[in-house]
């Protein structure tokens, strides 16, 4: 079973729209572009908060009151918060890091303090994503690979805000703490004798989290399946970026309009559905420096039920490589060549690595990143979105490398 | 002008480098990030101003040559959609010819002419000149986006900098 490729209109809209987008432009957007229906209420939300006030920096105190206020109702007694403070790091969302100190999740337990995180969103972002998806494919992946525990979500902003999640605070490091050899690449590097230790972890467990049956997974409401033998869910994912694309963009790219016919034009069936990471790659997880064992996936944000070859070929991306110390090899994710990673994934998960799809998701994810860099960052800081637009407008500067990096791997894909 | 806006900017960063960033040690990481990141961003700025005129128009010149090609390719089958390429063509022209219209008014010519071009590949596809045109914009595409590449260089993602084409604004 494929899905069809069908003929639309062109839909054009002005900037003034893009920036004050109405609601006719919405369902025309959400009608020629047909998605996951909680991503759509995702980027529906996000368009009808553009027509409301700029991202206002929210005072620290009022995170606290809000997280509160969350946390007690959820338990039904009273639990402190103290000891809050910013978390930095990535580029998308709003992190706190706090102490608790409760009583357990069913008011039994003996006193004592838990030192947890909250993620909320600021009125615009990177990535535009659900924090109730997010929830959800945390609590599905326990137990399965290291990722921080959930605890509560406030999908609809009642307490905060803006939407956000809490979750337990996990330890680890995301960079080796001493300095390693200047290598070429823009990617993590983590050394020779660290990348030793974390290489194979970072294989086995993305080998673990794709071979769990997702139609087990009760805890993922908020995600659609995807249907072995069929290509709807890879093009409710293309229609998700083309989405945005439509809504945020500060240029055309002609160009991306060929690659998005051909994405629909190719997209290949899914042979075996997958929990997908989606941002599957070096400097997204933490880990025990002595040991080199991974601690804890982050960023979750991007998961979806599909296809593997998607993570596979996410972690192998230009940006997230450099060269070996010696120059004579060009490491994924800072780990390992291409063809060692798919070797190492396919022993470890049994499941073949299909060169076709390869080809197919290496198209899809390029496209993604001069997506989410070209129109969803450049938006989001030219309309005062975030908590740092300056960090958010840098991030859109790397979609002009991203595309030139996507129109070579298209021609040698496509001819 | 006494001051003209590059020197401005250098002036806010040397202030921002030399006077407000020692004062920031001991704060938060996010903060000194910001902090970082702006400067780099007015150095940008710094660096392009002079060139922001000219590198417009070579975008606009780019995205004329490319209409141009895609008006010969669609012409025969869709009339229509060719009459109004045909007309982005003609504003671009003459603000092009006018060289005393600022980078504004080119951006806003070379985007309505790749919003134009965009439209044709999506309404071209599955008809007989599908494939002229997609070999026309990805062709068109390759020195655009390297002058595009090079116009964000200030911002340091390029790996090999030295393989990029020379400026052509």
């Amino acid at each position: 079973m494929t899905a069809a490729v069908m003929s639309h209109p062109v839909l054009s809209f002005t900037e003034a729209q893009r920036r004050h987008p109405d609601e006719a432009m919405i369902a025309r957007i959400r009608d020629r572009y047909p998605t996951e229906p909680e991503i759509d209420a995702v980027l529906t939300r996000k368009m009808r908060r553009r027509r409301g006030d700029p991202y206002k920096a929210v005072p620290i105190e009022r995170l606290v009151a809000g997280v509160t206020a969350m946390i007690g109702e959820e338990l039904g007694y009273e639990a402190q918060v103290s000891n809050a403070r910013w978390l930095s790091g990535g580029a998308s969302k709003l992190q706190m890091v706090f102490d608790l100190t409760w009583r357990g999740l069913d008011g039994q337990a003996p006193e004592s303090v838990e030192t947890l995180v909250l993620r909320m969103e600021p009125a615009a972002s990177v990535t535009e994503s659900s924090r109730r998806r997010e929830f959800e494919v945390l609590n599905a992946v326990q137990g399965v690979i290291p990722a921080p525990r959930p605890y509560w979500v406030d999908p609809e902003a009642r307490h905060l805000p803006y939407p956000g999640m809490v979750y337990a605070f996990a330890k680890g490091a995301a960079k080796p703490s001493v300095g390693v050899e200047k290598v070429s690449g823009l990617g993590q590097n983590y050394g020779p004798e660290l990348r030793a230790k974390l290489a194979p972890h970072f294989v086995s467990l993305l080998a673990r989290l794709h071979t769990v049956d997702p139609g087990e997974c009760t805890a993922m409401v908020s995600f659609m399946q995807a249907q072995a033998g069929s290509n709807a869910s890879v093009i409710r994912q293309v229609n998700a970026y083309r989405r945005i694309w439509e809504e945020d963009r500060i240029e055309e790219e002609p160009f991306l309009e060929v690659v998005y016919q051909w994405l629909i034009a190719h997209a290949p069936s899914v042979d075996r559905p997958s929990i997908v990471h989606g941002d599957y790659r070096s400097g997204n997880f933490l880990f025990d420096e002595a040991s080199g064992a991974i601690t804890a996936w982050l960023d979750w944000e991007g998961a979806v039920i599909g296809d593997r070859h998607q993570d596979l070929t996410y972690a192998t991306l230009p940006t997230f490589q450099h060269l070996s110390e010696d120059g004579g090899s060009v490491l994924a994710s800072g780990m390992m060549s291409k063809d060692d990673f798919y070797a190492a994934y396919e022993a470890a998960s049994g499941l073949p690595v299909d060169p076709v799809r390869i080809r197919y998701f290496e198209i899809f994810n390029r496209y993604l990143v001069c997506v989410l860099t070209l129109a969803a960052s450049a938006r989001a800081s030219l309309q005062a979105g975030t908590h740092q637009d300056v960090l958010v407008n840098f991030v859109s500067q790397m979609g002009h490398t991203a595309i030139a990096d996507l129109r070579e791997r298209f021609l040698e894909v496509t001819r | 002008m006494n001051q003209s806006f590059e020197t401005q900017v250098r002036i806010a960063i040397r202030a921002l480098s030399d006077v407000i960033a020692p004062a920031l040690a001991g704060a938060d990481k996010h903060v000194v990030e910001q902090l970082q990141l702006t400067i780099a961003t007015l150095g940008f700025v710094a660096d392009r101003i002079p060139e922001a005129t000219r590198f417009a128009r070579l975008e606009l010149s780019s995205c004329l040559a490319l209409a141009e090609r895609a008006r010969a390719i669609v012409q025969p089958s869709l009339p229509a959609e060719s009459e109004a390429l045909a007309a982005g063509i003609s504003v671009g022209e003459e603000v092009l010819a006018l060289c005393v219209r600022d980078a504004a008014d080119c951006e806003v010519a070379s985007r309505h002419l790749r919003e134009q071009l965009a439209a044709l590949v999506a309404t071209t596809h599955g008809s007989p000149c599908e494939r002229d045109l997609t070999a026309a914009i990805l062709d068109g595409s390759e020195a655009m986006l390297a002058q595009a590449r090079l116009w964000a260089l200030p911002f340091g993602f390029e790996l090999t900098p030295e393989a990029l084409p020379a400026p052509a604004w």
